[in-house]
């Protein structure tokens, strides 16, 4: 069959559906990059849960804080600006708390037969410390409510991850270390 | 591109690697026709579009990645010539398998004839000819020591060193014959 040849109109219409072709493939190539930028952020969770595993023997609070905060921190990123910036800094946050319960685990002498109360205060001093932390970059970073929502999840998921290690209290004691460390710089950003 | 322009499209692009999406389509916008006219300079029209868009394809899958310290314009340009590059490596390597297959498909038809052309066999029976004159001409002695030379052959009863010696002589006289001389220079 003779195919009758395309009039301008014709042309005009195949090229803006070229382009919006091209436009959609672009918007998913970037979606498809920022996933994979979150995942690649979200890798940083996996020596965390290692630690948290090895430490603090309680596997299915470990797993399930871990996927949980691979998860935020995949998102967050995924989804960029100031949730992404948050997630970053709620990681780096979380390092206080992670390691602070995990380290007094290994020196261990502290602690008598039947209870160490050292934990629940080193969960406390690194609860502290990551708010404070937390609370510096967040004011460098011009981190917006959203960005400090998801970084102080951030930190406190990270930081249960050592803090599990003296159970529901050592969580508990780290939110109010992270909360009190980060009070000033609120307080600050409001005045 | 103007100094504004390229400005604009960094701030753009430090805006997308953010994660903000409204800066999709001014980037989008921006880049395309650079990235047409930069692949159209090095590749042919019918390759061009198509290595354009790939190229703006992997700007836009690297853009989360995008260190907003770095040129954006130089940044993408640096993607574009990968994928040109790229392109380019691909269309030798089709023109190469391309003419293998043909001189492969040639080779298995048309075998090569062992036989001699109708010129060559013609070249070769005029040669003989200017030969077996020029042969007629030396005596005896020599046109058969000669003939058995050239068959790869010495007549029996003959020492080698005898026929090489008769061979020279011979030689020598035909060369002379021929106009010759001994560097193989002829008339």
């Amino acid at each position: 069959m003779i195919q009758e040849p395309r009039s301008d109109g014709d042309g005009a219409a195949r090229e803006r559906h070229d382009d919006a072709l091209l436009l959609a493939r672009a918007r998913r190539a970037y979606e498809g990059g920022r996933v994979g930028l979150g995942l690649l952020m979200a890798a940083a969770v996996v020596p965390m849960a290692v630690l948290s595993f090895l430490a603090c023997g309680r596997p299915a609070a470990t797993l399930s804080g871990s996927m949980t905060l691979v998860l935020v921190v995949a998102t967050a990123v995924w989804r960029g600006q100031d949730a992404g910036r948050g997630a970053r800094l709620g990681l780096l946050a979380g390092v206080p708390p992670l390691l602070l319960p995990v380290i007094v685990g290994a020196t261990g002498h502290l602690c008598s037969a039947d209870v160490c109360l050292l934990f629940p205060v080193a969960c406390l001093g690194g609860g502290l410390a990551g708010g404070l932390l937390l609370g510096v970059l967040g004011v460098r970073a011009k981190l917006g409510p959203t960005g400090i929502v998801i970084a102080g999840i951030a930190a406190g998921l990270a930081g249960s991850l050592g803090c599990i290690v003296a159970g529901a209290v050592g969580v508990g004691v780290l939110v109010l270390g992270l909360a009190g460390g980060l009070a000033p710089a609120l307080v600050l950003r409001k005045a | 591109m103007e100094q504004a322009a390229r400005r604009r499209l960094q701030e753009q692009l430090a805006r997308l690697a953010d994660g903000d999406r409204d800066a999709f389509h001014p980037v989008f916008v921006e880049l395309r026709p650079i990235l047409q006219r930069f692949a159209g300079r090095h590749l042919r029209p019918e390759d061009a579009e198509e290595v354009a868009q790939e190229a703006l394809v992997k700007v836009f899958a690297h853009a989360a990645r995008f260190d907003r310290d770095r040129d954006a314009l130089s940044w993408a340009l640096g993607i574009a010539a990968f994928e040109i590059r790229t392109a380019r490596k691909r269309r030798e390597r089709h023109r190469e398998d391309a003419l293998e297959a043909t001189s492969s498909a040639e080779a298995s038809t048309n075998p090569p004839d062992p036989s001699p052309n109708p010129e060559q066999a013609a070249i070769a029976r005029s040669l003989d000819e200017a030969m077996d004159d020029a042969l007629r001409g030396l005596p005896p002695l020599d046109a058969e020591t000669l003939r058995a030379y050239a068959r790869d052959e010495r007549p029996p009863g003959v020492a080698p060193t005898t026929f090489r010696k008769r061979v020279e002589r011979g030689l020598a006289r035909l060369r002379h014959r021929l106009g010759i001389d001994a560097e193989g220079n002829g008339p």
